[in-house]
């Protein structure tokens, strides 16, 4: 009998142990992918039901297995193809086989130096308990459970695949807008807008300006359509898009009311002159085509003037090119110009000059045009916002009102008499939804869902004129003080007169008037321009 | 040589088999308490066994000893009983001529087994004298240390429930005890068993089987089994799991326990180990061995604190948690 611990015994040992250790990776690795196979179905099913409740950005299907893999993968490297550890396995094997620590110890004993003939035996019977032994006995591979489960998971996905996307079950405040949920009268405003936005693009387009307000606007207004059609825009992203580009298409107002400040300056400077009188009346008056027509007809006229008049309208025309007005530095050059060639009495410098005047005034015509229609644009803007806001806000009233008689067993009158300003002016009429076009498509926008609160909840109470009186009311008595809204609202509560739930009326108040003002709205970086604006249209103090 | 390994296994199985049925002849229905004297007796330590009167103490321990060619002593341990009762004393003696000289004369310890039965009914004094011969296995007397015969053996017995009169063994006395036994009374089966054998004319007679250099042998043959570091990691983790201040210590240690087991606790269970590898033939330890030494091995080598005693907490319960909750190597 050969002695115990040869190299051959230890062999078969180490043979059995690297066997068992890789059926036992298997195994870990089998178990690994079911758990991310899980994980992976689990959260796309997730996603999927929560996408069909509510309207959610969901991941794309092939981030979240990719993402899953890739973890799986590092997961594996780092903990399966480590340091080959075998004397785990030779515990696993010694578990699995019931032979209480034989590999175990057998192979502790064979990684020592120090050896006797105690442990060379042990060994010795350990490579013949080796010999008979099966790895795939002792460490059957097992598919695990889970991917029962996963498959089930997988199933149920594909099933859900088949069912046809639409809109989701449960709608709450941030509902996302498809093109379908935009009213007919929504859509005609959006063309309308493009319309405006696009004329006004034409006529910017003549003047040569290098910063074409309307090209920006009519841009971000395509992005928010397309974002729109491409269902990945919300109510209130579609609402911050239509306020930006309502805010740059208003951002020429400030250049506009510069200009019309310094056409009256000009007007007033040009009275005097008998000659140009009429220049200075439709200047006034902001006609500029008219004023423009007017300066080629004195400049035909020029030829039979004496020198006396042209040197007074030289004068006149020097006096008002005096005047610093950087929003018409054109036309103030070609006054200036013409001023000194009538002065020196160079009829034909003068007529070329009050020609130039003449096209820079056309030029103002046409910017101050391409700015009426943005303007136009602008107001189309605020009446699709308002209008959306309102059906929002009906919708989430009507939710809420739906919760609270649920709850409370309360009348359907009862809850529907307690709106605020806005939500009365919403559940009542649609003529705030476009006020330039009162009665028109935007105020029907809502009225379906009004007809169904009405029907639902019953007519609104008198409550707004109620309030409106006591305002006055109070604004006589005490006219310096401006009323308090706290006492408003408690003040028909105190006369024992609402049959409204006052707590949600704040609530809902505080929303309307957020929604209705819009102040928080403006963009910080325009909010210095917002106040130079303002400045610039305040009244003047000698007027 | 890997022949002559497997026959030493081979007769150290059969003489501990062949020792084990011949006490069976007398002994009915304690085999554990065999199992576990005769474990104490190989691995070169000393055993106590605690258990109700008439339950057989004695008796076991009377039928090891006719089983084992030895000599064999008992000493029961009286309150009045004094150390030079155990360990024996100079007396005067005179000599042919006449001259009176002082002679050592053996007390009863100088044997190969000795029962002290009841010990705790002896003073803590005479308890300790005990104590060199147990641990040194020897015996000093005045300046002369006597050394004792091989093996020495040490049966103790003590019953639990009468405390008048007793005295509790101290800590160090409890220590040197390699096992302690607990003898629960005979299941019904069993009484039948030993009313059929003790009420007759004839009762069994146990042979002897083993002698002395057999057994010498076999001490050596069991302390020669080798222990791989993992299991030998799991044996003092074990141990360790006693002690409520360490890093280890099991969560009813902390609550229950003052002092936990001494390293003692951990070579019992380790030699224990050995001789339990052995007798299943094994030629190495296994945690399942160290685990079938634990509670004999460490539940007298705990002391309870205030609350575990006000509890009335057994320390087997302590054993069987940290048991249960002490991991097996992984590797």
């Amino acid at each position: 009998m050969p002695l115990g611990n040869n190299s051959s015994e230890r062999l078969v040992i180490s043979s059995l142990l690297e066997k068992v250790d890789r059926q036992f990776r298997l195994n870990c690795i089998l178990d690994h992918f079911s758990v991310t196979v899980c994980f992976v179905f689990a959260t796309l099913l997730t996603v999927k039901i929560l996408g069909m409740l509510v309207n959610i950005w969901a991941p794309p299907t092939l981030i979240v297995v990719a993402t899953s893999a890739a973890f799986l993968i590092v997961f594996l490297i780092g903990t399966q193809y480590g340091a080959r550890h075998l004397g785990q396995a030779a515990a696993v094997a010694d578990d699995a086989g019931r032979l209480n620590d034989e590999l175990k110890s057998a192979y502790w004993f064979m990684r020592q130096t120090h050896n006797n003939i105690w442990t060379d035996a042990q060994v010795h019977r350990a490579s013949q308990t080796a010999r008979g032994l099966k790895a795939k006995r002792l460490v059957p591979t097992i598919i695990p459970q889970r991917l029962w489960i996963a498959a089930m998971l997988g199933g149920v996905l594909v099933s859900l695949q088949l069912v046809p996307p639409g809109p989701p079950l449960l709608a709450f405040t941030n509902v996302s807008v498809d093109p379908s949920s935009l009213t007919e009268a929504q859509e005609e405003q959006f063309e309308e807008i493009r319309n405006l936005v696009d004329q006004a693009q034409i006529l910017e387009e003549t003047t040569a300006e290098e910063d074409q307000i309307s090209a920006d606007a009519q841009e971000r207004l395509e992005e928010a359509m397309r974002a729109l059609e491409a269902d990945q825009l919300t109510m209130e992203e579609l609402l911050r898009e239509l306020r930006e580009a309502q805010n740059l298409l208003e951002e020429g107002n400030l250049e506009m009311s510069a200009m019309q400040e310094a056409l009256e300056d000009l007007a007033r400077d040009l009275e005097g002159s008998s000659e140009l009188s009429e220049l200075a009346e439709a200047m006034k008056n902001q006609d500029l085509a008219e004023a423009a027509e007017m300066m080629r007809r004195l400049a035909e006229q020029l030829s039979q003037m004496d020198g006396q008049q042209l040197a007074e309208m030289a004068e006149q025309l020097q006096q008002a090119a005096q005047g610093d007005q950087a929003s018409m530095e054109e036309l103030m050059q070609a006054l200036q110009e013409a001023a000194e060639a009538m002065s020196d009495e160079q009829v034909a410098e003068a007529m070329q000059a009050m020609q130039e005047a003449a096209e820079a005034m056309e030029g103002m015509s046409q910017r101050m045009d391409a700015q009426e229609m943005m303007n136009q644009a602008a107001q189309q803007m605020q009446a699709m916002q308002q209008s959306m806001s309102q059906e929002q806000l009906a919708q989430q009233m009507m939710s809420q009102q739906a919760m609270a008689s649920d709850q409370a067993g309360e009348s359907q009158e009862g809850a529907m008499a307690m709106p605020s300003d806005e939500v009365q002016k919403t559940a009542a009429s649609g003529d705030m939804g476009n006020p330039s076009q009162e009665g028109g498509p935007a105020g029907h926008a809502t009225s379906d869902a009004i007809e169904d609160a009405e029907m639902q909840l019953g007519a609104p109470t008198t409550l707004e004129v109620q309030l409106e009186m006591e305002v006055l009311a109070d604004e006589e008595e005490s006219p310096e003080e401006a009323p308090d809204p706290e006492d408003i609202f408690q003040e028909s509560s105190r006369q024992e007169t609402a049959r409204v739930e006052y707590r949600n009326v704040r609530s809902l108040q505080n929303y309307a008037e957020g929604s209705a003002l819009g102040v928080e709205q403006i963009p910080w970086r325009y909010r210095n321009l917002v106040k130079r604006y303002f400045l610039a249209i305040r009244p003047r103090e000698n007027q | 040589m890997t022949i002559e390994i497997e026959d030493r296994v081979t007769l150290f199985t059969d003489q501990f088999t062949r020792v084990r049925e011949e006490i069976g002849k007398v002994i009915v229905g304690a085999e554990e308490i065999i199992d576990g004297t005769l474990i104490g007796l190989l691995a070169k330590g000393h055993v106590l066994l605690e258990g109700i009167p008439g339950i057989g103490k004695t008796k076991i321990v009377a039928t090891v000893a006719d089983v084992l060619h030895l000599n064999f002593s008992r000493i029961q341990f009286t309150p009045d009983l004094m150390p030079g009762d155990i360990v024996g004393s100079n007396v005067v003696h005179e000599t042919d001529q006449g001259e009176k000289v002082l002679k050592f004369e053996k007390g009863p310890i100088h044997t190969n087994i000795l029962l002290a039965d009841e010990i705790n009914r002896a003073t803590p004094k005479t308890q300790s004298a005990l104590l060199e011969a147990m641990q040194e296995q020897t015996v000093t007397v005045g300046t002369t240390t006597h050394k004792l015969d091989p093996p020495f053996f040490v049966l103790a017995t003590q019953n639990p429930i009468e405390l008048e009169g007793t005295y509790p063994l101290p800590e160090a006395q409890m220590d040197r005890f390699f096992y302690k036994l607990r003898i629960m009374y005979p299941e019904p089966e069993h009484m039948h068993e030993i009313m059929d054998r003790t009420t007759k004319r004839e009762e069994p007679i146990a042979e002897t089987v083993l002698g002395r250099d057999e057994i010498l042998a076999m001490r050596d043959t069991a302390r020669d089994i080798p222990i791989a570091r993992p299991v030998q990691d799991y044996a003092i983790r074990l141990t360790l799991a006693t002690h409520p201040d360490t890093s280890h210590a099991h969560p009813m240690s902390k609550q229950y326990v003052r002092y936990g087991a001494s390293p003692r606790g951990t070579q019992t269970l380790v030699v224990g180990g050995k001789v339990n590898a052995l007798l299943n033939g094994r030629l190495h330890v296994s945690c399942e061995d160290i685990r079938s030494m634990l509670l004999p091995a460490l539940r007298h080598r705990m002391m309870l604190n205030f609350e575990g005693e006000a509890e009335r907490i057994d320390t087997d319960e302590i054993l069987h948690a940290i048991m249960k909750d002490t991991p097996e190597p992984a590797e």
